[in-house]
């Protein structure tokens, strides 16, 4: 339980470090949003200076920022210039579509690689572990950028899925038939997504699987006698689990900014699209807010991961007992 | 009476590595007798591992076997295939490997590292395996051997893991047990309890014992016969306390003098280390392996090497001071 106290206070430290430092950044850019509406000669300066005093953007940075932490406390994440909405809901929405995209990849991939990255390790330097190898090594050097535009081209001359969006305009209304609609724009970025971050997943995998098969205890497991089968799935693969779940709070982290391509390249409406916006737009509160959002997606990953660890390695659970 | 071991000209390669065409044993022979304790001295770098792990046919993927022949029981071992040797393997000749702290999964509970031994072997029920893991806990001195049985390693001692380890050899009552180091790492009191046991589950179970070690004060408890390794070759074998007290290579001799062991007089000898360094097998240069560090050498050790000369009762050794 100490440990994950201490991990749950850990990541609350990144949390406002990550609030500090984006603040301290967006505040240290030159320019905001208002500066941009100065230039705009429909709105008068007054407004722009009643603006400027509601927002606070006329006191220093540290009383900004205290008052965003007061707000943010008060479940208020600021608001938007550029959307004149509050930023919390507008982040909401788009980062469900993130997530839509994202977790399914996440998951698609991780059901490929595991099994794949298992059964190449078992095969390691044999025919099947090479081809796993080549395979996910072409995946790798070839860009997500040329991955995507190929299957959207693929899927644009076979009319089978569409090469864009993420629903049709005239959907017919209708629960069954929204889903439908949702998971058929979400096939082609979700396997580009997937295909994109599989060969890394794949690689961790085989590379824990060899560094277990290889471990003292299971070349004393193989002169005991016991079999292969055994001591692939029940031994091997969980001291492998260990590394492989680190990666995996990791993975929370890049899902993001590797979906972020994909969102723009396929438009799909995710939060990288808006956020990529929205610095460009000096909106500063939907930035941090959106920093925020990846930094809490980052820290709940790890805590997964965390939690998993914990459940799976005694020596964290129970520690030595002597 | 039949030896229960018996290995002749037995050669392993490493080809894979940097170091690639290495010969770690070189013609290695010799025997091993139904309840018999066979201890095997050299430095670390010897190919004593190899050997153990040859026997038991599990050596690293960059090893083979060029030629010899291991049979045990009357069945040879090499080139049997791989399910029938998996059946050998923790059954009939059980492997103690060198670090019991390494050696079981810190993930999962000592008592299902030692019945899932039995299962291996035996079409035994779920709950069967478990009453004979239990007894094989206690019988390995284990006092407490249901708290144990639940334990995760990291939770043990290491004198408790190495009992836990040897409750894992010895579940499916081999014929022989392999140990190699296997009291390394455990400070002398420790050690002495071990080999105290190892001792009376010989003498209960009519097991025979390969122990593998460079210190020689462990192998006078334990070993009734002593081979001496190095680089790769046995240079000299005779019983225990023959060996011990008058060893006949110059290699025995110089080893000895590093380890000290009371004498029979009740002197200890002076600690004396040997010079230079366990050559690389690799850039071996004609004549004896031990020649370059030998300070007996005579003409003929750098040119030719030596052939197995046999004293006197069963005593041989590898050098040409003993040739007629
Ligand atoms: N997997 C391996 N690949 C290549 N060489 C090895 C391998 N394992 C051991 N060796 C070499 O074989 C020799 C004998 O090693 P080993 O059997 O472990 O000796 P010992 O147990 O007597 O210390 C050493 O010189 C070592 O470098
Ligand atoms: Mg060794």
């Amino acid at each position: 339980m100490k440990y994950l106290l201490r991990r749950l206070l850990h990541s609350l430290a990144v949390l406002f470090g990550i609030s500090l430092l984006s603040f301290l950044f967006a505040g240290m850019a030159p320019g905001t949003y208002l500066d941009e509406m100065q230039l705009n000669p429909q709105i008068s300066p007054a407004t722009i200076a009643v603006l400027r005093a509601q927002y606070g953007m006329d006191r220093p940075l540290p009383v900004r920022y205290l008052r965003w932490l007061n707000s943010v406390a008060h479940g208020d994440w600021g608001y938007s210039f550029a959307y004149n909405l509050p930023v919390a809901p507008l982040i909401w929405r788009r980062a469900k579509n993130t997530l839509w995209l994202t977790l399914p990849a996440t998951l698609l991939a991780w059901l490929v690689a595991i099994p794949l990255g298992v059964f190449a390790a078992n095969q390691s330097g044999r025919w099947g572990d090479r081809i796993a190898e080549a395979g996910t090594s072409t995946i790798l050097v070839v860009p997500d950028l040329i991955l995507a535009l190929a299957l959207m081209i693929a899927a644009v001359h076979t009319r089978t899925f569409p090469a864009g969006g993420m629903s049709s305009v005239n959907v017919q209304k209708g629960r069954i038939a929204d889903i439908h609609d949702l998971l058929w724009h979400l096939t082609l970025p979700l396997i580009t997504l997937a295909l994109g971050i599989l060969p890394v997943f794949f690689r961790h995998v085989r590379a824990g699987m060899l560094e277990a098969l290889a471990s003292p205890s299971l070349q004393a497991a193989r002169a005991l006698g016991l079999p292969p089968s055994r001591i692939l799935f029940k031994h091997a693969l969980r001291l492998a689990a260990n590394p492989v779940l680190s990666l995996f709070g990791l993975s929370m982290a890049s899902l993001l900014s590797s979906s972020l391509l994909i969102e723009v390249v396929m438009s799909w409406p995710g939060l990288g699209a808006m956020l990529l916006e929205a610095i460009l737009a000096r909106d500063l509160y939907l930035v941090i807010g959106a920093v925020m959002f990846s930094t809490l997606l980052l820290l709940a990953g790890n805590l997964i991961a965390d939690l998993m660890l914990y459940t799976m390695d005694p020596r964290i659970r129970i520690g030595p007992s002597q | 009476m039949e030896p229960l071991l018996k290995v002749e000209e037995l050669c392993v390669r490493y080809v894979s590595g940097e170091r690639s065409d290495f010969r770690a044993l070189r013609n290695i022979g010799f025997e091993i007798y139904p309840g018999e304790a066979v201890g095997i001295l050299g430095e670390s770098g010897g190919g004593k591992s190899t050997l153990a792990r040859a026997i038991v046919g599990v050596l690293p993927a960059g090893a083979c076997t060029d030629c010899g022949s291991i049979r045990f029981q009357g069945r040879e071992l090499i080139g049997l295939p791989e399910g029938e040797m998996r059946q050998i393997r923790g059954a009939k000749i059980s492997l103690i490997p060198q670090d019991p702290s390494a050696a079981l999964n810190p993930l999962l509970r000592v008592g299902t590292q030692v019945s899932e031994v039995v299962a291996a072997h035996y079409d035994w029920s779920k709950q069967r395996c478990r009453e004979a893991a239990k007894a094989a806990l206690r019988e390995a001195g284990l006092e407490n051997p249901l708290r144990i049985y639940s334990a995760f390693p990291h939770q043990l001692s290491g004198g408790q893991l190495q009992r836990v380890v040897i409750a894992q050899a010895l579940a499916c009552r081999p014929a022989l047990l392999i140990a190699d180091e296997a009291t390394a790492s455990l400070d002398t009191t420790t050690q002495a309890e071990i080999l105290r046991l190892l001792g009376f589950l010989r003498g209960t179970l009519g097991l025979a014992i390969l122990f593998i070690s460079h210190d020689p004060a462990v192998l006078a408890e334990i070993a009734d016969r002593i081979l001496v390794f190095y680089a790769g070759e046995i240079v000299e074998e005779g019983p225990a306390p023959d060996v011990l007290n008058s060893a006949l290579h110059p290699y025995s001799r110089a080893l000895l003098r590093c380890f000290p062991i009371k004498r029979r007089d009740g002197d200890w000898p002076v600690l004396k280390a040997i010079a230079g360094n366990s050559p690389d097998i690799h850039q071996r240069m004609p004549g004896c392996v031990f020649e370059p560090r030998c300070e007996e050498r005579i003409e003929i050790c750098a040119s030719h090497s030596p052939k197995d000369a046999f004293p006197c009762g069963g005593r041989r050794v590898r050098c040409f001071r003993y040739e007629q």
